[in-house]
């Protein structure tokens, strides 16, 4: 790490959201713990251990976790982003992409079984393809089409893999 | 002898028209999804596994294997022709392969792993075939509290040891032994942590976990963070070497296989470990030191072999004892769960035709690896220049399709989703991903053998600890755990500058 003016910023900031996987793993510890506690007892006696303890023992991981990593982080660790060839990490993270990508993830998982999986799959694929900058238009479309299709007939046809093909 | 004699059965199994063909198919797509940039052997099986949903267990096992293989050789092919290492376990190969590859030596660099991987592959193959019966004699007297007590071990060291930062592996573990727990629970059929969702109630399909934090994390991680560049992939024609590659290889092709298979047997596992040290003792022993670092053919030669030899390795616990200590030996035992066959000593007694079939399978895989791969490299080089946009379109939507297909479940899609976002913020913040996957797998086993130990003592926790061999592995997740403590009050996980 480098110690240009730009750069120490960018990483305090980062060290501040570092604080909020500590939040992550605190928050999932105590619903893990509240889930587990509505846990009812069970009537029968035959095991000595009931399905609470292991969840209990669980969330409460997670709280110690969060509170070590957060004395860790308060320590100046940091965890490395991952890098790979295809990512620069230079340029911060692009939100609008990565927002309209899960909408659009959430969208056509609900779409399935209303329209079909063939059908799903080429919205999915067209707009993963329009929303990473491919910009040739008919070529987008012609492979939108051509693998979703294709998947599916390998998949029901070929390998008997149940996927939905369409409205009925 | 026994043991050669069922392996020729095994063979005689694995070698029928059918079976080879399955091999044929799984090495082809594995190699096929394998060498695509960014997807490691993982994520290879990962998306795979539904392929191989419709067949019997035998002939999905038999794929199965080809593509563990064909996405491994995939793999190296990217880190020699493209510097992504698609798994930790490739870095060490990308290191000096890539630099080979930029001075025009990219056709050696490939060769040297390619053959490399079959050498140290099939000597690692015959050391599991030879130490797998032993290991089952060992473990068939095995307790559950030495069960849970190699299981706790295993989940120490996959979080403790790789990696740079031991609180996030525990993170990492911790977030998977929590979606391990959610569904019904097995002994008293309570819903736990299905925050009244029916479909929670069968618990989250290790499928969609196994996608969802390697193929649609990485996609989102991608999109977020796009090269606007184009990456540069060096042509290659078919691999071959000279008398003098020859020489300098084999060595490293014996020192890496004997590195990687003992370190893929323990529980510590992966490859991750053992490609390293051979890098390191080729460079040591190299006559040409000074060339490491500037595509040393050793350094290729040593950590490929090093690599496909840990595989092997892997097996033995996960055949043995089902103990998965890698994520993709995870997502192998997912495989055979789904045939409810459960990894251990009794599968060597009940379905010895599977078990060595699949071994004499391995052999087969790891031969029509060579044989298709060294003629066919300039065609995969080509799939490295697929368009980036619709790589992870591709990937997305077969993402899509393996996790619906396993219970045709918009549930699942949105599972898919929530795990993918998961492992978006842990590549994000430095949470290595294999602690989670092993916790997902390996969690509820863990509370199964805990819970029956404690049911057979009538809940004297004592019993934990009642035989030699569990005070022996928790002396050595005492040893790890304080190794660890001692290297964080010492330093935290990385100090920024």
């Amino acid at each position: 790490m480098t110690t240009s003016p730009v750069d120490s910023t960018v990483s305090q900031r980062a060290g501040l959201s570092e604080f909020g996987v500590a939040g992550l793993l605190a928050a999932l510890g105590v619903i893990v713990l509240y889930e587990a506690s509505h846990i009812s007892k069970t009537l029968t006696n035959s095991n000595p251990l009931g399905p609470k303890t292991v969840p209990i023992s669980v969330g409460l991981l997670l709280l110690v976790v969060a509170v070590l990593l957060a004395l860790d982080i308060a320590r100046g660790g940091r965890g490395d982003a991952e890098e790979s060839e295809d990512a620069d990490l230079s340029l911060g993270t692009d939100w609008r992409t990565l927002l309209s990508l899960v909408a659009l993830f959430a969208a056509v998982g609900q779409l399935i079984p209303i329209i079909g999986f063939p059908a799903s799959g080429v919205i999915l694929f067209f707009g993963v393809a329009r929303l990473l900058g491919s910009r040739k238009l008919w070529l987008d479309v012609l492979v939108s089409i051509a693998v979703p299709l294709t998947a599916f007939l390998i998949f029901t046809r070929g390998l008997g893999v149940y996927l939905p093909a369409g409205p009925n | 002898m026994d043991s050669l004699n069922r392996l020729l059965d095994g063979f005689a199994t694995a070698l029928q028209p059918e079976y080879l063909l399955y091999a044929l198919i799984g090495v082809i797509l594995g190699t096929l999804i394998g060498v695509l940039p960014g997807i490691g052997p993982a994520m290879t099986l990962a998306l795979l596994l539904p392929v191989t949903f419709s067949l019997e267990p035998a002939a999905a096992l038999i794929m199965f294997a080809g593509v563990y293989y064909g996405g491994m050789y995939g793999g190296s092919t990217t880190s020699i022709l493209l510097n992504t290492p698609g798994e930790s376990s490739s870095v060490m190969t990308a290191i000096e392969g890539n630099k080979m590859a930029k001075s025009g030596r990219a056709a050696q660099a490939l060769a040297t792993a390619a053959i490399g991987s079959f050498v140290a592959g099939t000597i690692a193959t015959t050391l599991l075939v030879f130490t797998a019966p032993l290991m089952v004699k060992v473990a068939v007297s095995f307790g559950q509290q030495d069960y849970f007590a190699i299981m706790v071990f295993a989940f120490v060291a996959v979080s403790t040891v790789l990696g740079g930062s031991a609180i996030r592996g525990i993170g990492s573990l911790a977030l998977g032994l929590m979606l391990g727990l959610i569904g019904i629970d097995a002994v008293t059929g309570q819903q736990r942590l299905t925050f009244g969702i029916p479909e929670l109630s069968t618990g989250v399909d290790v499928v969609v976990v196994a996608v969802g934090l390697f193929a649609v994390s990485e996609a989102l991680w991608i999109a977020a963070h796009l090269r606007k560049s184009k990456p540069e992939v060096i042509p290659v024609g078919t691999p071959w070497m000279s008398r003098s590659d020859w020489s300098r290889s084999w060595k490293p092709w014996l020192r890496g296989t004997a590195l990687g298979f003992p370190f893929g047997a323990l529980p510590a596992g992966g490859a991750e470990i053992p490609t390293f040290l051979s890098y390191a003792a080729e460079k040591r022993l190299s006559r040409h030191p000074e060339e490491f670092g500037h595509g040393a053919i050793e350094g290729v030669a040593g950590p490929e072999a090093a690599n496909n030899a840990s595989v092997a390795g892997t097996l033995v616990p996960l055949l043995t004892l089902g103990l998965p200590t890698t994520a993709t030996a995870a997502i192998m035992l997912a495989a055979f769960q789904r045939y409810n066959l459960q990894p251990g000593p009794l599968l060597f007694e009940n379905s010895p035709d599977l078990v060595w079939g699949l071994l004499a399978s391995l052999f087969i895989g790891n031969t029509l690896l060579l044989v298709l791969n060294l003629p066919l490299a300039p065609v995969w080089a080509k799939l490295l220049q697929l368009p980036r946009a619709y790589l992870y379109a591709g990937i997305l939507f077969f993402a899509i399709l393996g996790s619906y297909s396993v219970n045709a479940s918009t549930v699942d899609v949105m599972m898919l989703l929530g795990v993918g976002m998961l492992g978006y913020v842990m590549r994000r913040y430095g949470l290595p991903v294999v602690p989670a996957i092993i916790g997902v797998i390996l969690g509820p086993e863990a509370e199964t053998r805990l819970r029956q130990s404690l049911q057979i003592s009538n809940g004297d926790w004592s019993i934990l600890w009642s035989t030699p061999f569990s005070i022996g592995v928790y002396l050595m997740v005492t040893a790890v755990l304080t190794w660890v403590l001692v290297r964080a009050i010492r330093r935290p996980s990385r100090v920024a500058s």
